[in-house]
């Protein structure tokens, strides 16, 4: 009996132990800021407080022996401490770090813009870029609001810190698009080739880009598609240029979207007088076919189809035969295939691949002339990603590009045809790290070789990037790189060894966020080598290519975003100095080229009216005069433009909640905008060179689009399940 | 007596195993009755962290998971904050690979889409909307009688008629139907959800002074 007394004695002891212990003690920041509201427990029990205002906790346990001390914050990784409890009080004074992976913490941010849902620190959102006044759903539209870009409103691709449109790059999830904006004429604007709702994130690069990207001189602009499948909808859009219908199928772990399209913009053309004379208004058929697939909980493969027919036909005057116009017809054939698989392999490794492969096929007729260009690219990437801790992760990854260029040439249907052709591999590989030397530092090595089969020529390009961040919502970053490109196809059809170019930037950046407010600056250097430069023969024909051409750019960029202080209000303002000069081409010397303005300006406004369901914007773009070269004077480049303008205004009305009526018109004030000026090649009875206007198609473009969405239990009537 | 003594042991022990059972009724009503007084923000992160470390403890359970993130849904309304809806997010993922087919766990993320929407509603209004409708309609499915899941589809869709200046009828129909369901619900156990009435009542409200 007495032994089942000491048993029941010690098992009650053992499971009720009356010894209190009070555990207490404070939890604070890295800057000794008190913490509020932390949870503070032992691990698996009920024990555990929650500091107060001053950061202090204070409980009482029954526990004993080992335990583990658990505190966890909003945006501070958890803190984990064993602890052995064994006296009556036990003082803790505990610092939280930010949490890494939050995105309080520093990123690297110099050159980069980043748009997208997810993030926090993103600057313009899919929505932003779609309801960008002026911008027409393009994504290149919307991105020329922000600083660093060039306005060059004849041509309508990227122009970037003094880099000619060839020189900035896109690359969807990874992989490279080679042709990423619609066939056109000269002095004919052209828009993306891809709508920005098949992405979720897209990073604008304006300089300093990782060591994953090359084959950019000067901006890399990298779109990701999107992760989940969404429900199953379709998409509907009738607009004053055409129509388009997407079906978009989604089960539990993949989804299917088919895209159809046909754009013509006759009609509108008929109705709205342009300046320029147009035979054959663009039109265009295509489709498209997007499929992920989710093959793990980690795993996933995307794919991506895109098909495009277009014709156009322009007659310009040609200066040289006063009188006389040019007819250029234009066919073009284009298809980009893209298939990237992400996974991971264990713990800390995880590889990502991708494959795309573009095929681009142009018929130019240029009177009698045809020009007939075909084009493959493929391109292989594979990257593995070691995350060695929540503060180190290194990437190494190879790349393969394939470039088939062939190029047919005949005067008129019956002449012989001139052949030329190119092959070009070029091959790579990359190694960065990613390590927060503290919580408040990270810096970002990377070193990339690039070997070029054809020129048989080995390059080794190094990058550095670090950010530190100065406070909360502040941060300063830094970032060096040097960046190769090949020439242009055109020049190195003429001489085959041609080297590639080449780019040092250095950027220096201050960013400051907070609540929906933004403020960047960034000053940069660039250098640019090797750079395409040649003669010009008595038929103004290029003679002596060669590598010696060079310039540089600097300048600065000023970016302010405030989507909080105007209640349903939101709008942000640009600015960009750009001071550069090149020496290449036929220049006789080193001269501020003919896309570059001075200075860029743009505001964007846009006001959500709940009364009236409407989004209304406005966006306003000033750039300084360009120059142009004018063989009337001596110097060279020395006559300016007067300087651009144009207001854009756009609105969104939300019929229903599945019904959008969306109009925008670009250039309301209908300034005569004149890019630049063409001279003939010979002066005329009088000795002057005679000239003409590079001008906009028309002085407006009225846009007017329904959108309707349907889904299955969108609208459908909810009524039957009661 | 050697049986009796293992008889006494075994009963001691089962004991010990109830009294432990009743530590998590005992901490779920503590929880309960804080909730209930909570009346500031700090309070109500209080009894939140107090929710979250019985689940850190019952890992069996799935209400103490859903009363953290259910108080942490509505300090994120009160505080504006994107970051606690997060979190919530974390929760409520925890949450949906346990009890997939717990209609007040759908009813729960609905919820969430739907504050989430009233933070940014031009941002996150045209992604955020058909999807709340969605899952509001999933939680209605796997439980018809969940008054929780009606009343929050009918807000939605109340909300959305009322700026749609479309026909609230429905909705309103609703409202009264999930009213109905409040009345009639038997609450599965003491813990079980059971909030949501008088938004329902205040939206019939609204319906009534709308006609």
């Amino acid at each position: 009996m007495k032994t089942v007394f000491i048993f029941l004695l010690s098992y009650t002891f053992l499971c009720t132990s009356l010894a209190q212990t009070t555990i207490q003690g404070s939890v604070r920041d890295a800057e000794a800021n008190p913490l509020t509201g932390a949870n503070v427990y032992l691990q698996h029990t009920y024990d555990g407080s929650s500091s107060d205002t001053l950061g202090y906790f204070s409980f009482e346990t029954a526990s004993a022996g080992e335990h583990i001390l658990v505190i966890s914050a909003l945006g501070y990784a958890s803190y984990q401490k064993k602890i052995i409890i064994d006296t009556e009080k036990l003082l803790f004074e505990v610092i939280l770090q930010e949490n890494t992976k939050a995105m309080e913490s520093v990123t690297i941010s110099s050159g980069a813009f980043e748009a997208g849902d997810s993030k926090k620190s993103v600057v313009l959102s899919a929505m932003d870029i779609v309801t960008t006044a002026g911008a027409l759903g393009d994504i290149s539209g919307a991105l020329q609001t922000l600083p660093g870009t060039q306005t060059v409103g004849e041509d309508g691709r990227l122009f970037v810190r003094g880099g000619e449109g060839h020189e900035a790059q896109v690359f969807i999830d990874g992989m490279q698009a080679h042709t990423p904006f619609n066939a056109s004429v000269p002095n004919l604007p052209t828009r993306g080739r891809f709508s920005p709702f098949l992405f979720k994130g897209i990073t604008f690069s304006t300089g300093g880009y990782s060591a994953e990207y090359d084959q950019a001189l000067s901006s890399a602009l990298i779109l990701n598609t999107k992760d989940k499948p969404e429900q199953t909808q379709t998409d509907i859009s009738l607009m004053t240029v055409g129509t388009d219908i997407t079906h978009q199928h989604a089960w539990e772990t993949a989804s299917l979207a088919v895209k159809g399209e046909y754009m013509n913009l006759a009609p509108y053309q008929f109705l709205v007088p342009q300046d320029i004379d147009m035979f054959k208004a663009p039109e265009s058929v295509g489709g498209s076919l997007v499929g992920r697939k989710q093959t793990s909980a980690t795993g996933m493969i995307k794919g991506y189809i895109n098909y495009n027919y277009s014709e156009l036909g322009v007659r310009q005057n040609n200066i040289n035969h006063p009188g006389h116009k040019d007819s250029i017809y234009l066919i073009n054939d284009n298809l980009y295939t893209n298939i990237s698989y992400r996974e991971s392999l264990g713990k800390k490794w995880s590889v990502q691949s991708g494959l795309s492969f573009t095929y681009d096929q142009k018929l130019t007729h240029i009177n009698t002339e045809r020009i007939q260009e075909k084009n493959q690219y493929w391109h292989a990437k594979t990257i593995f990603t070691f995350d060695a801790s929540d503060l180190a992760a290194i990437r190494i990854g190879a790349e393969h590009m394939y470039q088939g260029t062939n190029q047919k040439y005949a005067l008129n249907a019956s002449s012989e045809t001139v052949d030329h052709a190119l092959k070009q591999n070029l091959n790579a590989v990359f190694a960065e790290g990613d390590l927060y030397l503290t919580h408040r530092i990270i810096i970002r090595p990377g070193l990339r070789a690039n070997y070029a089969a054809l020129q048989q020529q080995w390059n080794i390009a190094p990058r550095y990037s670090m950010a530190y961040k100065t406070n909360k919502d502040s941060q300063i970053s830094m970032a060096y790189g040097q960046y190769h490109q090949q020439l242009p196809t055109q020049w190195l059809l003429l001489n085959s060894q041609l080297t590639s170019s080449r780019a040092d930037h250095y950027i220096l950046n201050y960013q400051y966020m907070q609540q929906g407010k933004t403020f960047r600056i960034e000053a940069y250097h660039k250098q640019y080598h090797k750079l395409i430069k040649y003669e010009l023969d008595l038929n103004r024909n290029p003679v002596n290519l060669n590598n010696t051409g060079k310039g540089y750019a600097r300048g600065l960029d000023i970016f302010w975003r405030d989507r909080k202080s105007i209640p349903n209000g939101d709008y942000w303002l640009s600015y960009s100095l750009l001071d550069t000069k090149r020496n290449y081409l036929h220049y006789p010397h080193a001269a501020v080229p003919g896309f570059v303005s001075r200075h860029n300006f743009s505001a964007v406004y846009k006001h959500f009216v709940t009364a009236l369901r409407t989004q209304l914007g406005a966006s306003y773009q000033w750039a300084s005069s360009r120059p142009y070269h004018n063989p009337n004077q001596e110097a060279f480049q020395a006559g300016r433009t007067a300087a651009y303008h144009n207001l854009s205004i756009n609105a969104a009305f939300l019929f229903k909640q599945n019904i959008i009526f969306y109009t925008s018109t670009s250039n309301v004030l209908g300034t005569r905008n004149i890019f630049g000026y063409e001279y003939a090649n010979q002066p005329g009875i009088q000795g002057e060179y005679a000239r003409q206007a590079i001008v906009q198609p028309a002085s407006r473009f009225l846009f007017i689009g329904v959108f309707v969405t349907l889904t299955k239990n969108g609208q459908v009537n909810q009524l039957d399940q009661l | 007596m050697k049986s009796l003594i293992f008889t006494f042991a075994l009963f001691f022990i089962f004991a010990q195993h109830l009294l432990a059972d009743n530590g998590y009724e005992q901490a779920m009503k503590k929880g309960m009755d804080d909730l209930q007084n909570a009346g500031s923000p700090e309070a109500m992160n209080q009894v939140a962290n107090y929710f979250e470390r019985i689940a850190s403890v019952e890992t069996v359970q799935w209400l103490p998971n859903y009363y953290a993130a259910y108080i942490r849904i509505n300090l994120g309304f009160m505080e504006q904050s994107d970051e606690q809806l997060d979190q919530v997010q974390t929760h409520l993922d925890q949450m949906m690979n346990k009890q997939k087919d717990e209609s007040e766990v759908m009813a729960l993320q609905g919820y969430l889409h739907m504050i989430r929407i009233s933070l940014d509603p031009a941002n996150h209004g045209p992604q955020l909307a058909p999807k709340t409708l969605e899952t509001l309609s999933k939680a209605v499915q796997m439980n018809p009688e969940n008054p929780r899941a009606l009343m929050l589809l009918a807000q939605m869709q109340y909300g959305t008629a009322q700026f749609f200046k479309s026909d609230t009828g429905e909705a309103c129909q609703m409202v009264a139907k999930s009213l109905t369901l409040f009345e009639q619900e038997k609450v599965a156990s003491t813990f079980s959800p059971a909030w949501g009435k008088e938004i329902a009542q205040s939206i019939q409200q609204e319906c009534k002074e709308g006609e």
